[in-house]
């Protein structure tokens, strides 16, 4: 059987699909970079070490 | 875990684990390949036709939610338990992944749905109690950011996480215990060969990034503590 534009709604659902996952991954390495810098700034200010 | 512990006692935020960029990497790297394996070797269903080729990534989007769901409730029974803020950091960090693949088996259903069924959306018992899961888990999430407290934000968190999984059995079970569009599960025995072990192989290639998105996540919320308490901690003139 066959679907008439089937090809659309498979790219379209990938689409989705990648938006979703690339997206969170780079909220994710932002976020990450965010808390990382915040938490070095907070442990220098304390006399400590860098974030593992 | 390895990590950096800071405070003591009751006070203790949790330790941070160490950085694992080389898990998103391989996440991907792994999805990108079983999904281009399952839609250039999957010949057309005899009655989705090339449409099944969307299933690879509904599907295992749906049981990532499930996966995730249970963290998020198994993590909240154990804050409750241990009163440890660890937990609660765990069940945050997959109820945010759970949401982002629920929002993923909403979308891409939906996008199958339109030329299968003629219609994006119907209030059926399946679409209508995932979409019910999917605002549990944004509500859960504003809970979190409406709290500043930790300890109460946890525990009201907790609350919500371990009634919100109630709607999980619901979800599962809804396409038998209502006359719904939405089809019964698939088994084994019910999908041919070539197709199960394309949605095998992205089941396990989700799960990873599933996995990767949760440690990630805990590791930024982690971060994001222990800053907060050196910042307290240096304010109060004292060392973390």
């Amino acid at each position: 059987m066959q679907f008439a534009n089937e090809w659309n709604f498979i790219i379209a659902a990938y689409v989705v699909a990648w938006v979703g996952l690339g997206g969170y991954s780079i909220y994710l390495a932002r976020l990450t970079r965010r808390a990382e810098q915040a938490y070095d700034a907070a442990r220098s200010a304390t006399g400590s070490g860098r974030a593992p | 875990m390895t990590g950096v512990t800071m405070g003591r006692g009751a006070d203790a935020v949790p330790a941070i684990p160490k950085k694992r960029s080389w898990l998103g990497v391989v996440a991907l790297l792994v999805i990108v390949g079983t999904q281009w394996y399952a839609i250039s070797t999957s010949a057309p269903d005899r009655d989705m036709g090339n449409l099944q080729k969307i299933m690879y990534v509904h599907i295992p989007s749906a049981w990532m939610f499930f996966i995730a769901f249970f963290v998020v409730a198994l993590a909240s029974l154990m804050y409750l338990w241990k009163r440890e803020e660890r937990y609660d950091l765990v069940a945050a960090s997959a109820a945010e992944a759970g949401a982002v693949f629920t929002g993923m088996a909403l979308a891409t259903g939906s996008i199958w749905g339109r030329p299968t069924w003629g219609t994006y959306w119907t209030w059926d018992a399946r679409l209508t109690s995932t979409a019910v899961t999917f605002l549990i888990l944004v509500g859960y999430l504003a809970l979190r950011s409406a709290v500043d407290d930790t300890e109460r934000r946890a525990r009201w968190s907790a609350a919500v996480g371990i009634l919100g999984a109630l709607n999980v059995p619901i979800v599962y079970m809804s396409v038998r215990w209502w006359r719904t569009l939405h089809q019964v599960q698939s088994s084994q025995s019910t999908v041919a060969g070539p197709y199960r072990t394309g949605w095998q192989l992205n089941a396990l290639a989700m799960t990873l990034v599933l996995i990767w998105f949760i440690m990630a996540r805990y590791r930024a919320a982690c971060l994001e503590r222990a800053a907060e308490s050196a910042a307290e901690n240096a304010a109060l003139g004292g060392r973390a």
